[in-house]
């Protein structure tokens, strides 16, 4: 009972800032300009509240797109007609441009997953003098545990049995820590086969 | 920049620039369809029986679809074309008119004009004469009606395309593929004051094929040109 007196009671809310809000928008489109940076001026509050919901960033991330929508409304002005309501046509556009940040922010995110790969040393290259250096590096974003025990087991070609006595880890720890460590090496720097 | 300076900034352009028609690409619009009319004229030809045609029920009923199509595409495309407007009842009803379609161009409708054959199926969304069709040139005659059609919707689709970026679709490949329809369909219409007789129901497959390939260029040139 009472959710649906609330309900009604948004509903009504919501009608009558629509309402509000086109008076105010075809008062604007009709020239006058303190209409228009008053109708902005609102639009732009609730833009904040609902870019906000959508990106969970910054403000001044938040902000930007907010601004970029302000600046599409502005600039497809005249796609808006009077027969079907403003605020479906602001939010409209908004869907739009969070959409298109959204996209852009993947796309960014992305390349800067490349770009760390390139600064990785690459076994490839040609100015790798040295591949145990490379090893070394790979070798030391490991725990120490599987690092000595990959180091012993097939680096220095020791047994399973052997490297337990050298590291004092039972046999089926070392080889559960050479699985970890080579599993690690592959998430890390590995091709994904 | 504070949100509050740019929305000082946009009043004030708002001000200056007074507030603008988009007539000319209409215009543009109109220029094209007669654009292709006269490529029809020139390199397909008129039917030389259209006035006996005018007297024939089915050809009535065929242009009348087609303008349909037509009208029900537009509307369609003006909606996608403006962000928060629906679409969905529109989209129906023009399912509604394309399902017509196939089935009338799928049936053998009378098309007799002066000379009734009894050996002939007429087929009707072309107008067709199967008996002029050899096996070994169905294809050819498939593959010439459809890009014929698409031919000559190509130079609407692209003024429609460049109507449209004057607009604000918030998805641009269905509006794109929208415009690719009533390209294909205005298309269809102007075949159909040239297609009358001398072809065969693989011509009308073809015209078919062809309306069904505008809308996927018309998506893919929305995809890549109606983004905003």
């Amino acid at each position: 009972m009472s959710a649906a007196l609330a309900g009604e009671f948004v509903d009504a809310r919501l009608k009558t800032l629509e309402a509000h809000l086109q008076t105010l928008w075809l008062q604007a489109i009709a020239g006058n300009g303190a209409c228009y940076a008053q109708v902005l001026h609102e639009l732009s509050g609730l833009l904040r509240k609902f870019v906000q919901r959508r990106l969970h960033t910054s403000s001044q991330d938040t902000e930007d797109v907010v601004q970029d929508i302000l600046l599409a409304i502005h600039q497809k002005r005249h796609t808006y007609q009077s027969d079907y309501p403003l605020t479906a046509w602001v939010y409209a556009i908004a869907r739009y441009k969070v959409i298109d940040h959204l996209r852009a922010r993947q796309r960014r995110a992305d390349t800067q997953d490349l770009s760390d790969d390139e600064s990785a040393p690459s076994l490839w290259s040609q100015d790798t003098h040295d591949i145990e250096d490379l090893l070394a590096h790979m070798l030391s974003s490991l725990s120490d545990k599987q690092r000595l025990t990959i180091e012993h087991t097939k680096l220095a070609g020791h047994s399973i049995a052997e490297t337990a006595q050298l590291t004092g880890q039972s046999e089926a720890a070392v080889k559960a820590n050479v699985h970890r460590g080579l599993k690690a090496l592959v998430k890390k720097f590995g091709m994904h086969t | 920049m504070k949100t509050d300076a740019l929305i000082a900034q946009l009043t004030a352009e708002m001000q200056s620039a007074p507030p603008r028609r988009a007539w000319h690409r209409w215009a543009v619009v109109a220029a094209t369809v007669l654009f292709s009319l006269w490529l029809l004229r020139t390199y397909w030809g008129m039917a030389p029986n259209l006035h006996q045609l005018t007297q024939v029920p089915a050809f009535w009923f065929k242009l009348l679809l087609l303008v349909c199509a037509c009208v029900t595409a537009s509307s369609v495309m003006w909606r996608l074309s403006q962000p928060g407007r629906p679409t969905k009842p529109l989209v129906w009803q023009l399912c509604m008119i394309l399902s017509a379609l196939v089935v009338m161009a799928c049936s053998p409708f009378v098309f007799d004009i002066d000379t009734p054959r009894v050996d002939s199926t007429r087929w009707a969304l072309a107008g067709v004469n199967p008996l002029h069709s050899g096996q070994g040139s169905a294809w050819r005659t498939l593959w010439w009606a459809g890009s014929g059609l698409c031919a000559l919707a190509m130079p609407m689709l692209l003024a429609l395309v460049w109507m449209l970026r004057d607009m604000a679709a918030t998805r641009p490949a269905w509006a794109g593929a929208s415009a690719g329809f009533v390209a294909s369909a205005l298309s269809a219409v102007l075949f159909s004051l040239h297609a009358t007789d001398p072809s065969s129901p693989f011509a009308t497959l073809g015209y078919l094929v062809g309306m069904a390939l505008m809308p996927l260029i018309g998506a893919v040139l929305g995809r890549w040109l109606l983004r905003w």
